[in-house]
């Protein structure tokens, strides 16, 4: 599981902090990348400005994406990594306060592989959390890498 | 009954002239054809009876004509011309008879030459019956009225009406004579119409009944006749009475005819019977009294000696006794004895008297004949009387001695016998005759012939006299002609013995005399009888056309006042009411109608209506009347145009009348029209501001979603770092903290966490109000089994009994009713967790008609002093400590409920539970 890069975009230092707490207090040690906007995950991506974007072996294994970000929100976001040939197989689990059912159908319909919904209760936020990883990074099969048709 | 009536009284006028001038020339025709074909049965209807003349039959054809074409296709200008020429030609030709027939003018033309004999009566045949002629005259008169006042005046058909009528009755009686016997002095000195003119001449008359009443109806129509129906109604009954009481006359008349006859042929063959048998015993007496002369010894013996030569005196004068008691006894005319040689031997009176040349011839025939014989009446060449004599022979041995001679004189007994007759009667006799060679001979004296006996001969070519057909061998009842040429009634019969008939005869004219007189009687009779009922019908009709009179009179009134409150009404009327006739033009408009047009009623009167209104859309002129007339009613908004230049809108509403006149009522809507611009701005400026208003309560709605977001996303976010780093604080230094701070951390987790849920069930309930509703029938019993169900797992260990009425069933929208069926259930669940048995039921009732529905448990109740608090967001009625919870649930309720547009309240009492009870507006 070393290698493994996860892409965090967030906005809330505090969420990014104890996201990170989260992951390290269950044991995952892969490289959490943090992006704080939405502009600034599409940087990562493919460059700013146009410019070219992460190398493919930059590119990260999980996104964990929230939904309302400054500049750029997240299900633009979502439609950008769907809509680019690179990205598009890269899992993406939307992981919001929200729980309306409009954002959740629209993350789903923009192809979001899975949305969770941040609890209050910090025991069960990284709860969940560890419970991510394990399944996104160890139990799942990653899609193969490179560029698909 | 009455319909057939009144049926037949609407087809009578047309029909009746019609059938009535058909069969009127089908007669004549009949008539004309027997003529020429020499069949007596078309000519007379009867073999003995009096033909109708071909004069008449040709009259009669063109009377029948001109009937017919007073009814038929009168349209035509040929017909009718032609129908007059016909009526002229039939007056003439009648007229012109009626003076010959009555003058006795016979012409040979009037039966075109054809054989035409007389009648055994003498009556002529083949010439017109003046009767029948004047009676022609008459109808061809009313028929020529009629045609010329045809439709102009009431005076014409009103003459001939009467004397239709005059010439009905004259055709009934004289339709009587013919069938029941000539009444009035009927002769053969006057020739009468015969039966089939007779039939011809009533159906004339009725066929012009009905025409000239048509006429008369006809032209009364106009100023008022609306009876006429009602004159042809009493028409029918007059007919019909009319020939009833024909009828019943008629046949009482046969009846009595034939008692009558009956009778007289009774008395006849009566009287005869007995004078026949008187006379044969009277003729038997005779040969009685020749008898004792005959082979009588001792009268041969005295007659010996008497006639001896020379005189024995003694016997002469004991012979001459003896004669002499035999004539006084006997009653003879005189007894005397006759030598061989016929010389008077001895008399018994006057010896001087002459013998008659008759009996001096028969005496030798007596002597060789040996018999007594009579000598039948005879005249005497010695005094020219009549008698008759029985010659008896005498003989010695078989010497002839002479002949005894017993003369009769008929006058004494025989010709008195005869001639009496057993009661009154004028033309009553009997008479003797017998046949000499080819003549028939009057023996006795004749009551209406100065002929003495013997004198009167009458050939027996003559077999219409009872005479003849006596010695031809008829016997019984006859009817002919007497020697006098009277027509009789006779019994005729032979008197046996002897060469002699007897004829009882009376004249037929004093046999029918009683039946003429009861037909006489019974015409007047008749006359009168018709005559009242016509009048009474007539009365009846009068009065029938006063009372029409009257009632159209009446109507006119009241239509009058109806008019006149009509008029009223219309005048008032704030609409403009216009009439308009078929061709569109204004005939009557009321003063609002005026003002509407902006003229004067007397410009808008006789004015085309149509071009006062154009459409409300181009301007264009409307095509008001043509659709009008298309379509029967309209009804439209329009434009008035009027002359000073301003156009007013209008609503009009137009109908056509059955009889092609139009109404409209016009309605002036200017102020509605006003009224309606004013209110389509007020309205446009309402949805305006709806707009508005709208736009702004969707930026509030769009905000107050947004808010909700934030709330969502951002309150918790803060709350998860609260949590996350206090944790975080127990985590890292939990074990340099003071007990009690790890507690305080504790407790500020806890309410942290309390606080997410806050958050959470306020989003919840602001997602029912704004989640979109589908409602559809939804089974709520099993809803609430499914619910049940899943809340019965989060209360494990606890037994609670739910009890849920079948068939429950509710309009609602599925997801929102399931989240208020969870709240209350939920509630149920948990507010019953402290009761031993604790018990959950789901029903409904009935509550004011509507379903109300309820759910019930045992649990802690509440007080109802807070149960107006007890829907409100976030209010609870009891500590968390007692039961966890955040207070939103009910309100949830409410809301779905609210949204549904139904109510909810409780009922509770502290520790005895709770019931919720909600409607939905539509119930199923």
């Amino acid at each position: 599981m070393n290698g493994k890069i996860i892409l965090l975009v967030e906005d809330n230092p505090s969420d990014v902090d104890l996201t990170r707490r989260a992951f390290e207090r269950g044991r995952l040690a892969n490289e959490l990348v943090i992006a704080r906007d939405g502009q600034e995950a599409l940087d990562y991506f493919f460059g700013p400005g146009g410019a070219a974007g992460a190398a493919p072996d930059r590119l990260p294994e999980l996104v964990l994406l929230d939904l309302k970000l400054p500049r750029v929100d997240g299900h633009e976001v979502l439609r950008r990594i769907r809509s680019d040939p690179r990205t598009r197989r890269i899992p993406v689990v939307v992981m919001t306060t929200s729980q309306e059912e409009q954002d959740i159908a629209q993350s789903y319909d923009l192809g979001a592989n899975s949305y969770v919904r941040k609890p209050v209760d910090f025991s069960q936020f990284s709860l969940a959390i560890q419970q991510l990883g394990l399944y996104w990074l160890v139990m799942n099969e990653p899609p193969p890498k490179g560029a698909s048709a | 009954m009455l319909a057939t009536l009144q049926r037949a009284s609407r087809a009578a006028p047309v029909i009746a002239p019609l059938a009535c001038g058909a069969l009127v020339m089908c007669i004549a025709v009949l008539g004309l054809a027997g003529w020429l074909y020499g069949s007596r049965v078309l000519t007379s209807f009867g073999q003995d009876l009096l033909p109708m003349a071909p004069s008449t039959a040709l009259l009669l054809l063109m009377n029948g004509a001109g009937l017919l074409l007073i009814v038929w296709r009168q349209e035509s200008l040929i017909v009718r011309s032609s129908a007059l020429g016909i009526g002229v030609v039939a007056l003439a030709g009648a007229a012109t008879f009626t003076v010959l027939s009555t003058q006795g003018i016979q012409p040979g033309i009037e039966h075109f030459g054809l054989p035409a004999a007389t009648m055994p009566d003498g009556m002529p045949i083949g010439h017109i019956s003046p009767i029948t002629a004047a009676w022609l005259t008459a109808s061809a008169l009313a028929l020529v009225i009629l045609h010329l006042s045809r439709g102009r005046s009431r005076l014409g058909p009103t003459f001939a009406v009467v004397l239709a009528a005059a010439l009905f009755l004259s055709s009934l009686v004289l339709l009587i004579a013919n069938l029941g016997g000539a009444p009035f002095g009927f002769g053969p000195r006057v020739i009468v119409p015969a039966l089939p003119t007779a039939i011809g001449l009533v159906l004339l008359s009725v066929g012009l009944l009905f025409a000239s009443a048509r006429s008369l109806v006809a032209a009364a129509h106009d100023d008022s006749l609306r009876g006429g129906e009602f004159v042809f109604q009493s028409m029918l009954i007059f007919m019909l009475l009319a020939s009833c009481i024909f009828v019943i006359a008629f046949l009482h008349i046969k009846e009595f005819s034939q008692r009558y006859h009956a009778s007289v042929e009774e008395q006849l063959t009566a009287v005869a019977d007995l004078k026949v048998r008187d006379i044969v015993q009277y003729r038997r007496e005779r040969f009685g009294d020749a008898s004792l002369l005959w082979n009588n010894p001792d009268i041969n013996r005295l007659a010996q000696a008497a006639l001896q030569v020379p005189r024995n005196d003694a016997s002469r004068r004991l012979l001459g006794d003896w004669m002499r008691k035999f004539r006084e006894a006997y009653a003879y005319d005189r007894v005397f004895l006759l030598d061989p040689r016929g010389r008077m031997c001895l008399a018994a009176s006057d010896p001087e008297v002459q013998t008659d040349t008759v009996i001096l011839r028969r005496c030798a025939d007596v002597l060789s004949a040996r018999t007594v014989s009579l000598e039948d009446l005879y005249r005497s060449d010695v005094d020219g009387k009549v008698y008759f004599a029985l010659l008896v022979p005498v003989y010695t041995a078989d010497t002839p001695l002479g002949v005894f001679v017993l003369r009769v004189d008929p006058t004494v007994y025989l010709y008195p016998h005869i001639q009496s007759w057993p009661g009154p009667s004028r033309t009553s006799e009997t008479l003797l005759v017998r046949r000499e060679k080819n003549d028939v001979l009057f023996l006795s004296p004749l009551r209406f012939s100065a002929n003495p006996p013997l004198t009167l001969r009458i050939g027996l070519a003559h077999t219409a006299t009872p005479a003849v057909k006596a010695v031809l061998g008829e016997h019984g009842i006859v009817e002919g002609l007497d020697y006098a040429g009277r027509e009789v009634i006779a019994f005729i019969t032979p008197v046996h013995g002897s060469p002699w008939f007897l004829v009882a005869r009376t004249s037929i004219s004093e046999a029918i005399t009683p039946v003429r007189e009861r037909l006489s009687l019974m015409l007047v009779l008749i006359v009168i009888l018709v005559g009242f009922a016509g009048l009474a019908l007539a009365y009846l009709a009068v009065s029938q056309r006063a009372r029409t009179y009257r009632e159209q009179f009446q109507h006119a009134e009241s239509m009058h006042r109806v008019d006149e409150r009509f008029r009223k009404l219309v005048e008032s009327a704030r609409d403009g009411i216009v009439l308009a006739d078929g061709t569109g033009s204004c005939t009557d408009a009321n003063s609002s109608a005026c003002a509407v047009f902006g003229i004067r009623r007397d410009d808008l009167i006789g004015r085309p209506l149509a071009s006062h209104f154009w459409l409300p859309e181009n301007g264009a002129e409307h095509p008001l009347w043509h659709e009008l007339i298309r379509t029967g009613a309209l009804s439209t908004e329009l434009i008035i145009r009027k002359p000073d230049g301003t156009s007013v809108p209008v609503d009009v509403r137009a109908w056509v009348l059955p009889e092609g006149n139009a109404q409209a009522v016009i309605r002036d809507i200017s102020e509605r029209k006003r009224a309606e611009e004013l209110q389509r701005t007020l309205h446009l400026e309402l949805e305006e501001r709806v707009k508005v208003r709208t736009a702004q309560l969707e930026t509030a709605n769009r905000e107050l979603e947004t808010f909700s977001y934030s709330v969502s996303h951002d309150l918790r976010a803060p709350l998860r770092g609260i949590d996350g780093w206090s944790l975080a604080l127990l985590e890292d230094f939990g074990e340099t903290l003071d007990p009690r701070a790890r507690e305080f951390l504790t407790r500020v987790r806890t309410e942290t966490q309390r606080m997410g849920l806050l958050i959470d069930d306020l989003l919840r309930l602001s997602r029912v109000h704004r989640t979109e509703m589908h409602v559809h029938p939804v089974d709520l019993t099993s809803l609430v089994h499914r619910v049940s169900e899943g809340i019965r797992s989060g209360h494990a260990g606890r037994t609670v009994m739910l009890t849920v009425e079948e068939g429950l069933t509710v309009h609602a929208d599925p997801p929102l009713l399931e989240i208020a069926v969870t709240n209350l259930l939920d509630n149920a669940f948990k507010f019953t967790s402290r009761v031993a048995q604790a018990q959950i039921a789901v029903g409904r009732r009935e509550d004011r008609g509507r379903h109300t529905f309820y759910f019930r448990d045992n649990g802690a109740g509440f007080d109802m002093a807070y149960a107006r608090k007890l829907f409100a967001p976030f209010q609870r009625m009891h500590t968390l400590s007692e039961f966890p919870g955040t207070g939103i649930g009910l309100a949830i309720v409410q809301r779905i409920i609210h949204r549904h547009g139904g109510m909810i309240w409780a009922e509770a009492a502290v520790d005895a539970g709770a019931t919720f009870y909600f409607t939905l507006e539509k119930d199923p």
